[in-house]
């Protein structure tokens, strides 16, 4: 009973996420008529909730969702922007075996105007708190003032429940901020006829929002393996993670 | 020939083929692009915005040819004339772009400088930087970097009104900079002003111009706030070609020589010479100039020297120390010369060789002043740079004054005292509220 009610609130999900996705302008690639849709596995990846799905940790005391600088929405997460600072935000997430991908958008400001002192970090904890990888470093030398989004391959942990942890800190002098914001781990099924795309612009998942992130978490891991339309992955996530850093050389703070 | 002589000769080998490999790697790719294409970056207006998949992008006066390479990235809004993109295109050998990345963004003007003045409630005309911005109840305000009080410095994002006036979106405290900064898109440009975003900025003789300039290009400035208003030191357009001049490089390394008695004229870094110039930004906040300091220097190259445009100290044998940023008024200066103890607003902090001093003319007991520099542990206070200036800065002031509050960047006061803010403090690290803002401060376990 249980489980077809879960299975019921996926479908709801993707009918919902389609939705949305439909929406999008139709010229912007991988925008258009992709009928994938998707399941999130992350809580509140966007901060409107009141963030009660993020553990937050500041080392001075510093409330980590903000309304300062969101992405989309109301809010974003804020780490850092004080000296010597060390910032955490968490999440437990169970993900599917098969193929899975992190993304998240990101924005920098620094007072830095050379080399890497300030860092924000992405990485895996195990549910006992232990380090497992690092997933992503960011730092003070990527461009200022512009959304860039974060892609990693998490395939490697499929299957296993693990913690996501978002860590922002810097040296005592020269500030830098790192905000974030519409973190996802969508699982996506395909449609039997799926149109192709080849970008990797992306559609932020403001459509999940309005599924039940409890009972999605709640999903065991084989519900998700054992339909025959998930897939491993869209051919358009990059297995590594990617950013713009560098992509402008000029630098302008 | 035994082994450790062909250890040796291998040794001396691999260094030398890797020399020719380097020797002819630059060569490839131009061999490779001669006839057809480089790659050029630039940032600009959206001007037009296709409308329908395959048709041509319109960036800053240019078009931009779509293709199968084309990826368009949208960072947080449907995309449409007026806002800015950054720009990857390849140039082909007719000379038109064939667009690879299109990074589409919000138009907002970005604007770093001291806080003259602002309303008591927050609404309406606020000074920063010389400029009036506009301030609404939607306007979004941060502290967490520092104070945003008057007196203090701030960076604002805004967006341009048709009217030519600027709109804040969200305005966040930050530390003391010697040099105010604008970024925004070119408007106008030549002889002695530009417009940024419709910010006037003066350029002189001495300004430093890197790029050349188009309407419709995103620019930097980094300014100071004179009493005639915001003077550039450079103007960075954000255009690259690897077919225009002065193109960057870096260079990282030690400081083997200096000049005798400023901070101006010819360095040994790495044992390359480099070229300082008054337009040169220098940033001392994780250590000072000094030989054996770590720098890091952005210039481009000419005959047998680089000219700097950027130096950071990113180690020194100093050490660093706490960051200090005062303003007030001249109490006390060395006997002879400008070389020693001063005293500003009853605060002793030394200037030597290592302090830039931005209006070297005007010093004169009570002249208004504003320094920043580090403190060291055995509490000597290090001028890094020093302005002669009022703090209530220059700039237009608003024919309006929303909910009767006072008119911003008012009569500038013989003190240097800014408006009715904050006496002016040293402040070796900004002070700063935890859980100033929105929410309740929470500390959680680690997680």
């Amino acid at each position: 009973m249980r489980r077809s009610v879960q299975v019921s609130l996926l479908l709801v999900g993707w009918c919902i996420l389609g939705l949305g996705l439909a929406t999008n302008t139709p010229w912007l690639p991988g925008s258009a008529a992709t009928s994938t849709a998707c399941i999130e596995l992350v809580q509140d990846g966007g901060f409107e909730a009141g963030s009660p799905a993020w553990l937050r940790y500041s080392a001075q005391g510093y409330e980590l969702i903000s309304d300062f600088n969101p992405r989309s929405g109301a809010k974003s997460a804020y780490l850092a922007g004080v000296n010597s600072a060390d910032d955490r935000l968490s999440q437990q997430v169970t993900l599917p075996v098969g193929a899975s991908t992190l993304r998240a958008w990101w924005y920098l400001a620094t007072a830095e105007t050379a080399g890497a002192f300030d860092q924000m970090t992405v990485s895996l904890l195990r549910t006992d708190g232990s380090w497992l990888a690092d997933l992503v470093t960011v730092d003070n030398t990527a461009e200022v003032g512009v959304w860039d989004e974060i892609l990693v391959d998490l395939s490697a942990y499929g299957g296993r429940t693990l913690v996501l942890r978002f860590a922002g800190r810097t040296d005592d002098t020269n500030i830098s901020d790192f905000y974030l914001d519409d973190i996802s781990i969508a699982i996506c099924v395909a449609d039997p006829q799926p149109t192709a795309t080849s970008t990797t612009t992306s559609a932020p998942p403001s459509a999940t929002a309005t599924l039940s992130a409890t009972s999605v978490m709640s999903v065991p891991t084989a519900t998700m393996t054992a339909s025959p339309t998930v897939v491993t992955a869209t051919a358009t996530l990059t297995p590594q993670w990617t950013s713009r850093r560098g992509y402008l050389p000029y630098v302008i703070r | 020939m035994n082994r450790t002589s062909i250890a040796n000769r291998r040794t001396r080998l691999v260094p030398a083929l890797l020399l020719v490999v380097m020797l002819l790697l630059p060569t490839v790719p131009a061999l490779a692009e001669d006839n057809a294409t480089y790659t050029i970056k630039f940032s600009g207006v959206i001007d037009v915005v296709p409308a329908a998949a395959g048709d041509p992008w319109q960036v800053a006066g240019y078009i931009l040819t779509v293709g199968d390479v084309t990826r368009v990235r949208p960072t947080n809004e449907t995309p449409a004339a007026g806002m800015w993109a950054d720009v990857t295109a390849r140039r082909l050998a007719d000379n038109s772009l064939l667009a690879l990345v299109v990074v589409v963004k919000p138009p907002e003007v970005r604007l770093k400088g001291p806080l003259a003045a602002k309303p008591n409630d927050g609404i309406g005309a606020w000074t920063i930087a010389g400029r009036t911005i506009w301030f609404t109840t939607e306007s979004v305000i941060s502290q967490r970097s520092g104070p945003v009080e008057v007196g203090q410095w701030v960076e604002a994002f805004a967006v341009e009104k048709p009217a030519g006036t600027l709109t804040s979106v969200r305005v966040r405290g930050i530390e003391a900079a010697e040099d105010a900064e604008i970024y925004g898109a070119i408007q106008s440009f030549g002889g002695a002003q530009w417009v940024l975003s419709s910010i006037p900025v003066a350029a002189t003789t001495d300004t430093l111009i890197l790029g050349e300039p188009e309407s419709g290009l995103l620019a930097q400035a980094a300014a100071e706030l004179t009493p005639a208003g915001l003077s550039a030191r450079v103007f960075r357009v954000a255009w690259q070609e690897p077919t225009r001049r002065r193109q960057p490089i870096q260079l990282t390394g030690l400081i083997d020589a200096l000049p005798n008695d400023s901070l101006l004229g010819l360095w040994q870094v790495a044992g390359q010479s480099v070229e300082v110039l008054p337009s040169t930004q220098i940033f001392q906040v994780k250590g000072l100039v000094q030989l054996g300091a770590r720098v890091h220097i952005v210039g481009w190259q000419v005959a047998d020297h680089l000219v700097a445009t950027q130096i950071t100290v990113l180690a020194s044998p100093s050490g660093s120390g706490r960051q200090f940023y005062l303003h007030g008024a001249i109490e006390a200066l060395p006997e002879q010369g400008l070389l020693g103890t001063w005293t500003i607003d009853g605060q002793q902090v030394q200037v030597t060789r290592q302090t830039r001093i931005h209006g070297q003319e005007q010093v004169h007991l009570g002249a208004p002043v504003e320094a920043a520099g580090l403190q060291f542990r055995d509490g000597v206070r290090l001028t890094t740079w020093l302005r002669v200036r009022d703090m209530s800065g220059p700039g237009p002031q608003p024919t309006v004054t929303p909910g009767g509050s006072r008119t911003p960047g008012g009569t500038p006061q013989a003190t240097g005292t800014p408006g009715n803010g904050p006496q002016p403090t040293h402040t070796p690290q900004p002070s700063r509220t935890p859980g100033s803002g929105p929410g309740p401060t929470r500390s959680l376990a680690s997680p």
